[in-house]
């Protein structure tokens, strides 16, 4: 696949993993780790692009998700392009084509995104927050691992 | 030595670099503000609401998906008969619990009546079917969407109910869509009465984002008991959404806090959330 396109392709699993998420919610929990498919899926999609896309990605990952949340939708969008931004500079720094960068990154990535979240709009009961962030976080981390797989064999398919 | 030019370069690519982010933040900023604005003046906001009624139809698709998967899976652990006759109870069982609470509640309130003379009884308002299409959208808020939005006649604060009680309220409509505010969100409060004639007790249901209910601000020498049913008292609530007589819930624990001041008083909800698949919009 053309790096140029690549964007088209990342934006529409970012999409589908939104929509799946709102959808299935409840049903991809298991006891108290509810992972969040967007969040996760925009970090390992960020993973094979550099800052400006992955910005572009978590901003659009962050309004798709308001959309649903209804609320505190500037502090979701923002939180969500840092994230985005956050892993796509890695770009830079470290060889990221790797599973286990993938899921240090998604669990890493979902900790900063859900930190900057509570920092931009301080939520009430803060431990019980940070808790469920924490199991998030490990449920997302999970989840990295298909996801990576995935959308790696996505983007080099062509 | 790199000369200046190189430098000029550099600082040039770095601030590439960074501009995507920079753009992005300060538009998601600048939505975020709008959408508050909309939402003080309880207008849908024009953004989310048309992201919300565009990808509204493959939510609802793999929402319905789920629940035949679900459907199918129940089937093949309880046998098809097994599995239709445990929904029919559990619908029956629902109905009747939900009877039993109207019909107490109905003859306190007759009893009440006779001894007041001038009492105007409310009607009971319209309302519109919906089907649940999103539960827990995001995990970090206690919500669900529905799919009935401003079209339907749905508005800001409009109160959503199930056959089993009270489930929270409109937070935020768009056209074909509204997001519903669930009980047990942290953001969630709702005036509060015990059902039981001897008690009828008035404090604070508030959430906390677990599938408890907190019972506060109750008086000290309150008569509250485990298995108490309650009700919407009708009181309090800035928006004053709640209208009285709507079963909350059920009291599971009932104690004090360490230093002895405050009685700690938990509730079940009557609504099992994780379980609703169509509610009541009251307008």
């Amino acid at each position: 696949m053309k790096r140029r396109h690549r964007w088209l392709v990342l934006g529409a699993l970012v999409t589908a993993a939104s929509v799946i998420n709102v959808a299935l919610s409840p049903g991809l929990s298991a006891y108290s780790f509810r992972p969040n498919l967007g969040l996760c899926c925009l970090i390992v999609c960020s993973l094979f692009t550099g800052p400006n896309t992955a910005s572009a990605l978590g901003f659009w990952a962050g309004l798709l998700e308001a959309s649903y949340a209804a609320t505190d939708l500037g502090s979701l969008i923002v939180s969500r392009t840092l994230a985005g931004f956050g892993v796509g500079i890695l770009e830079e720094r470290i060889f990221r084509d790797h599973v286990l960068v993938a899921v240090a990154a998604t669990f890493l990535g979902t900790l900063g995104a859900e930190g900057c979240f509570f920092l931009f709009a301080p939520q009430p009961h803060a431990g019980a927050w940070a808790i469920a962030t924490l199991n998030e976080a490990f449920a997302n981390a999970l989840l990295a691992t298909p996801v990576y797989y995935g959308t790696r064999w996505i983007v080099h398919m062509g | 030595m790199r000369s200046l030019n190189e430098m000029r370069q550099e600082r040039r690519r770095r601030a590439r670099r960074y501009a995507g982010a920079i753009v992005c933040v300060l538009l998601g900023a600048t939505l975020g503000v709008l959408h508050d604005r909309s939402s003080r003046h309880s207008h849908a906001d024009p953004v989310t609401s048309a992201i919300r009624t565009g990808t509204a139809p493959f939510v609802e698709g793999a929402h319905s998906l789920r629940r035949w998967f679900g459907r199918q899976v129940g089937w093949i652990i309880h046998g098809r008969t097994l599995d239709a006759e445990m929904q029919r109870l559990k619908a029956e069982n629902e109905r009747l619990i939900a009877e039993n609470a109207r019909l107490r509640e109905a003859e306190i309130t007759a009893r009440r009546l006779r001894s007041q003379l001038g009492f105007v009884q409310q009607l009971p308002p319209s309302h519109v079917a919906a089907d649940v299409i999103a539960l827990f959208p995001n995990p970090n808020f206690r919500t669900l969407i529905i799919n009935r939005g401003s079209r339907a006649g749905i508005r800001l604060h409009s109160v959503v109910v199930a056959p089993q009680g009270l489930v929270g309220q409109v937070y935020d409509v768009a056209a074909t869509t509204s997001a519903v505010l669930l009980l047990t969100d942290a953001a969630s409060a709702v005036g509060a009465r015990v059902q039981r004639p001897e008690s009828r007790a008035v404090g604070v249901c508030k959430g906390n984002g677990s599938d408890l209910l907190t019972l506060a601000y109750l008086p000290r020498d309150a008569d509250v008991r485990l298995g108490d049913t309650i009700i919407s008292s009708g009181l309090g609530g800035t928006e004053g959404v709640y209208p009285k007589g709507l079963v909350i819930g059920t009291v599971v624990r009932v104690g004090e806090d360490a230093s002895g001041a405050e009685r700690i008083v938990k509730v079940k909800p009557a609504v099992d959330a994780y379980r609703l698949e169509e509610v009541y919009v009251l307008k």
